[in-house]
């Protein structure tokens, strides 16, 4: 149960829950942002995509690592 | 090329490489391989020197142009709109000032004429008050001679009537003022 | 994407280690281009130079055809229509440069400095983009999804992360700004090799976000596709499902190159007029 494939996908699956989390409260705000002020909605839309992919960036570092430990 | 396939029998392409990276065919993609660091360093400066030169730079500098003209044509426009605006503002003033002085002309003359009107009528009120007071004082005057005349009259008339009735000589003078005595003391 | 259809019905038999190969055979560098089913075209050799294999692999000369469609692009097809309003392709090229240059250049770095790197930051951003846009036609491969090919491309911004702090703030300057002010020196022996390590942990995280959401989506696709190896013709539906991703990776394409541009020149611009 306990090899390295096995847990690698299991970190992989963790380490997605953290970035899902985070984006998902990231556009949440946004939805609310822009409701309140349809005005600002391109902005609130270009600040949104920048910190979704600021946090998936980070995901995707342990991503990486989790397919690394896949193959050692 | 056949002591690398060690156990890449799976795989269908022949790799050159001998590095430890391809001997394991998942971690081979998470390892850099100086080659095409190198070979990307190369094609990047590459496009970016050629470019620079012959597309960046011109495109760059033709925006730029094109922002600066936009920025002058705005400019020149405002201007023209504000001189515009004063020469209206100038003409309407002076749309106004005519027909303020036309106005106040309108006001003057008919100011001066009330004026003089008036003046007339004040003038014509006192003269008539004028001879009006005139002839009171006339009228007033009159009666005081007739009263007078009246008075002289009568005092006359009694003395030539008691001198009838006394039948004597009377001294004009002395019963004149006598008569004149119970006169205003009748009349006061 | 027809290619790889065929490919993976081409490779018979069905197991779990033929889809992994397959995937990584598609995703990975290799020594040949195949553009078409059964079309194999070998390319360059064993070219070593001081030890490093420089061969011509089917990465780079993704990185060539990408470059010359970014010349393409820019040197003969627009054309330059300096007296009335611009349109078609010129059009396109030109609101993208000047995105480029207004959102990302001059509001990160300043109004001169950002003008005088843009064409840097203009290379940056049309590289990339025509990279991952690339690798989602079945002609050709992802060099994107290489990580030696980002790792490149975030050490050049590296370099000029450097070369950008030592032009603008002396040497000395340069290692003042690892020191930030208002703080009592005795903590500096701490902060010092951590503002070190995020020098170059930035260039790091750069190469490492691009690299991974390009090999994510890819290997994804891939995989759902690989399902047909699994179970034949079963397996035809997820072509829909893979639809679906293949769209999604032509978002995060355009998205991972602008993210890309402007984190650059925002560590670049850090390094240049420093905001502590």
């Amino acid at each position: 149960m306990f090899s390295a494939p096995g847990l690698a996908a299991i970190g992989a699956g963790l380490v997605v829950i953290g970035a899902g989390v985070g984006i998902g409260r990231i556009a949440g705000s946004a939805m609310d942002g822009i409701s309140r002020q349809p005005e600002a909605s391109n902005k609130i839309q270009t600040a949104m995509i920048i910190g979704a992919a600021l946090i998936e960036g980070v995901a995707f570092f342990c991503a990486v690592l989790c397919l690394l430990a896949l193959n050692k | 090329m056949a002591d690398n396939i060690t156990n890449n029998q799976h795989m269908t392409e022949e790799v050159q490489h001998s590095d430890p990276a391809h001997t394991d065919p998942g971690s081979a993609l998470v390892i850099p391989d100086p080659g095409m660091v190198i070979w990307t360093w190369l094609v990047f400066f590459l496009v970016l020197f050629i470019l620079r030169r012959f597309a960046w730079k011109p495109i760059l500098k033709s925006l730029e142009e094109r922002e600066e003209s936009i920025k002058n044509s705005i400019g020149d426009a405002e201007e023209a709109n504000r001189s515009l605006e004063r020469a209206m503002q100038d003409q309407r003033t002076l749309i106004d000032e005519g027909r303020k002085k036309a106005a106040g002309a309108i006001n003057d003359a008919g100011n001066t004429a009330t004026a003089a009107a008036d003046e007339l009528r004040e003038n014509a009120r006192k003269e008539s008050e004028k001879m009006i007071a005139e002839a009171r004082s006339e009228i007033i005057r009159e009666q005081e001679n007739a009263l007078a005349e009246l008075k002289s009259d009568v005092g006359d008339l009694s003395v030539m009537v008691v001198s009838k009735l006394l039948d004597a000589d009377l001294d004009n003078d002395r019963n004149r003022g006598l008569a004149k005595e119970y006169m205003t003391a009748l009349s006061g | 994407m027809s290619s790889a259809a065929t490919d993976a019905s081409q490779a018979a038999s069905s197991g779990g280690q033929d889809v992994s190969a397959y995937v990584i055979h598609h995703v990975g560098n290799s020594d040949s281009w195949h553009p078409l089913p059964g079309v194999g075209v070998p390319l360059g050799g064993d070219f070593h130079l001081f030890g490093i294999d420089l061969g011509l692999s089917l990465h780079a000369l993704m990185l060539l055809i990408a470059g010359g469609i970014v010349f393409l692009l820019f040197g003969i097809l627009y054309k330059k229509q300096s007296d009335r309003a611009p349109s078609g392709i010129t059009n396109m090229l030109e609101a993208l440069v000047l995105f480029v240059r207004d959102e990302i250049c001059v509001n990160y770095i300043g109004e001169k400095d950002g003008k005088r790197l843009a064409p840097f930051f203009l290379n940056f951003f049309f590289m990339v983009l025509v990279l991952n846009l690339m690798g989602l036609i079945p002609l050709f491969s992802t060099a994107t999804a290489n990580i030696s090919v980002t790792m490149g491309l975030a050490l050049i911004t590296l370099t000029m992360m450097i070369i950008g702090g030592i032009v603008k703030n002396g040497l000395v300057g340069f290692f003042q700004l690892f020191l930030p002010p208002g703080v009592p020196k005795a903590v500096y022996i701490i902060l010092f090799p951590i503002e070190l390590m995020g020098l170059f942990i930035k260039p790091f995280a750069l190469t490492i976000r691009l690299f991974a959401n390009m090999l994510g989506g890819h290997i994804v696709i891939f995989s759902l596709l690989g399902l047909i190896i699994s179970f034949g013709w079963f397996g035809v539906p997820s072509l829909a499902l893979a639809l679906f991703v293949f769209f999604l990776e032509l978002l995060v394409a355009f998205i991972q190159a602008f993210i890309f541009t402007m984190l650059s020149a925002m560590f670049v611009g850090d390094m240049m007029h420093p905001s502590h």
